[in-house]
């Protein structure tokens, strides 16, 4: 089921009328049934491939946790064993836990590569039964395979209500594209009274109504002229295939952060507060800060699951070792650092599909995180030596500017049929830019029309001003709560009646029309 | 063994000393590199193990609770 589409608004709506009528204590069913139905309507295959998963899931953090009990209960009563016996009953009990985990991202991990290994190979394809690849499976797979690590870390207990668990797991507003939850979090939410409240619940509404534009009106509008530049690139000039490349990394941006706007509204309606993903990324001075405000939950959870325990585990610390005799104290610390950091992007880059432009890419920002890295010192002193501070204006905007551009040529990669054609397309940027080729309004025309270009200035002016009072830390919902009734309901009715008349409703209207469904 | 720790923390990155918050991670104060930094510092200070499982959040909201986790560590130990 489409987030944008009518038959999704029905849906929503009949859930949150239900919602807010059965009791207190059945909210929860409610959503329940609401994911279960959500899930089944994209693919029958898709609900029983999750429903097993979970299963497993569920029941691998209940051994865990049966084997934390264990041990707890055998050094309660060893209590006078010697220091080293305590420590060979402790590995024997990690070893048994590190195993069921060990199993559990097996079996996880193998379908997902599976899946999309037959996808590439061309080996499955969409038919009568459906979509093969579960929507949503990267994103709710680490989810779960986040959960049973928390257990294992014995962070907090394993759920013990499978249903309660398959709602966290299957909860249909993030079930498709994120964010990805942490099932602590997202528990304490969904399982807690929650009262109506008015201002909530229009909040929700609005934020929803805003992602909407975002997608239907600027990233639909923008990808026809992508997939026409992208389409066509080995016939285009440099020029347009910048101007292209500059236009896919503001569709991706209103695409995927109009899906988060609308998943984390219609998740506020039922008073569950989901996480950010998104906080103003083309604002940054590096590329660090920006991976720190895009896909902000894919982030956090390749750090805390994978970066961390390398880092801190047996092999990082031996490496680290073995580092200091080559490189120095310093440089030895630095070598583990860098390592996981490239074990993150590589993996980081797998996550979103299995071709070498996506490796590549995961690749490239590593090494860019690995040089900025390794280069501050370098960095600080040229910026000292010039008395240029972080603080200065135009240096800020200067780095807004190059972060911007790097993220542009790596979203090259990103869009780009494949490495062959990403490297194609590079090098007619870099060597081949025929800046006068822009001039050419025939392919400017080809595909949108001049009422599409006023659209999308009037509309983009009007997500860049949103975004500088975000940057501001000032709420849109607060900002039009001061104002008067009839104002608030001008901008209500104004935004509706603009994604009704200029929403793209085309041929990229599909189940997976939104970018990282297909991730 | 408080100043040690702060002396580390410092080191690492003088923002820490001065912060006054609860989110030292969750306000991107300290990023990633600096808090395996900071760990891996720690572990050869104090001659402790600091296990994944401790470097969360909750851990390193602010430089009094990097310096109760360490405390508690080095009794454990």
């Amino acid at each position: 089921m489409q987030f944008a589409s009518v038959e999704f608004g029905i849906f929503f709506l009949l859930v949150l009328g239900i919602y807010y009528l059965v009791n207190q204590r059945r909210r929860w069913m409610v959503l329940l049934a609401a994911s279960m139905v959500f899930c089944g309507h994209s693919s029958p295959w898709h609900f029983i491939y999750l429903m097993i998963a979970i299963s497993v899931s569920f029941f691998a953090a209940k051994i865990i946790e049966k084997l934390h009990e264990d041990e707890a209960r055998e050094l309660f009563h060893k209590k006078d064993i010697s220091r080293e016996e305590k420590k060979k009953l402790k590995n024997h009990f990690k070893k048994k836990k590190q195993w069921v985990i060990g199993v559990l991202l097996f079996l996880l991990l193998t379908v997902i590569l599976a899946l999309k290994l037959a996808k590439k190979l061309s080996l499955i394809q969409e038919g009568a039964l459906g979509i093969l690849i579960p929507l949503g499976i990267s994103y709710y797979t680490l989810v779960m395979i986040g959960y049973c690590i928390d257990v294992y870390r014995e962070k907090y207990p394993a759920d013990s209500n499978f249903f309660k668990f398959t709602l966290t797991i299957m909860y249909f507003p993030s079930l498709l594209q994120g964010p990805i939850n942490r099932v602590d979090a997202l528990r304490e939410q969904l399982f807690q009274e929650i009262h109506w409240n008015y201002f909530e619940v229009k909040a929700g509404l609005q934020r929803a109504v805003w992602g909407l534009f975002k997608k239907l009106v600027i990233a639909d509008r923008l990808a026809i002229f992508v997939n026409q530049i992208y389409g066509d690139f080995g016939n285009q000039a440099g020029s347009f295939l910048a101007v292209g490349t500059i236009a896919y990394a503001i569709q991706l941006y209103a695409d995927f952060s109009g899906y988060m706007d609308i998943a984390i509204g219609i998740s506020r309606t039922f008073g569950v507060k989901l996480a950010e993903n998104f906080k103003c990324p083309y604002f940054s001075v590096s590329i660090s800060e920006f991976w720190k405000k895009w896909h902000i939950t894919l982030g956090d959870w390749f750090k805390d699951y994978l970066m961390f325990p390398f880092a801190m585990s047996q092999t990082g610390r031996n490496i680290g070792k073995q580092g200091q005799r080559i490189f120095g104290k310093q440089g030895g610390k630095k070598l583990t650092l860098y390592l996981a950091t490239m074990l993150v992007w590589f993996s980081t880059g797998l996550w979103h599909g299995i071709e070498w432009n996506f490796i590549t890419w995961g690749g490239v920002y590593g090494v860019i995180m690995v040089l900025s890295d390794f280069l501050d010192p370098l960095f600080e002193k040229i910026r000292n030596r010039w008395g240029i501070t972080k603080e200065k204006r135009w240096f800020r905007f200067f780095c807004y500017i190059r972060t911007f551009s790097i993220v542009c040529l790596a979203d090259i990669l990103f869009r780009a049929p494949g490495l062959r054609e990403a490297v194609i397309i590079i090098k007619k940027i870099l060597f081949e830019f025929q800046v006068s080729a822009i001039e050419n309004t025939e392919i400017w025309l080809l595909q949108l029309t001049e009422q599409d270009y006023v659209v999308l200035v009037i509309c983009l002016i009007a997500g860049l001003l949103v975004h500088i009072l975000h940057q501001k830390r000032k709420s849109v919902s607060v900002i039009l709560e001061q104002r008067n009734v009839v104002t608030r309901w001008m901008v209500y009715f104004g935004i509706t009646w603009i994604i009704i008349l200029f929403g793209i409703y085309g041929s990229g209207y599909s189940l997976e029309g939104f970018a990282y469904m297909q991730f | 063994m408080e100043e040690r720790i702060l002396e580390i923390l410092g080191e690492v990155n003088e923002e820490i000393l001065s912060y006054e918050g609860d989110r030292l991670t969750k306000d991107s104060i300290i990023d990633s590199f600096e808090i395996i930094n900071i760990v891996s510092e720690l572990e050869e200070e104090f001659d402790i193990e600091i296990d994944a499982k401790y470097v969360v959040h909750e851990n390193f909201e602010n430089k009094d609770t990097i310096i109760a986790l360490v405390k508690r560590l080095v009794e454990e130990q």
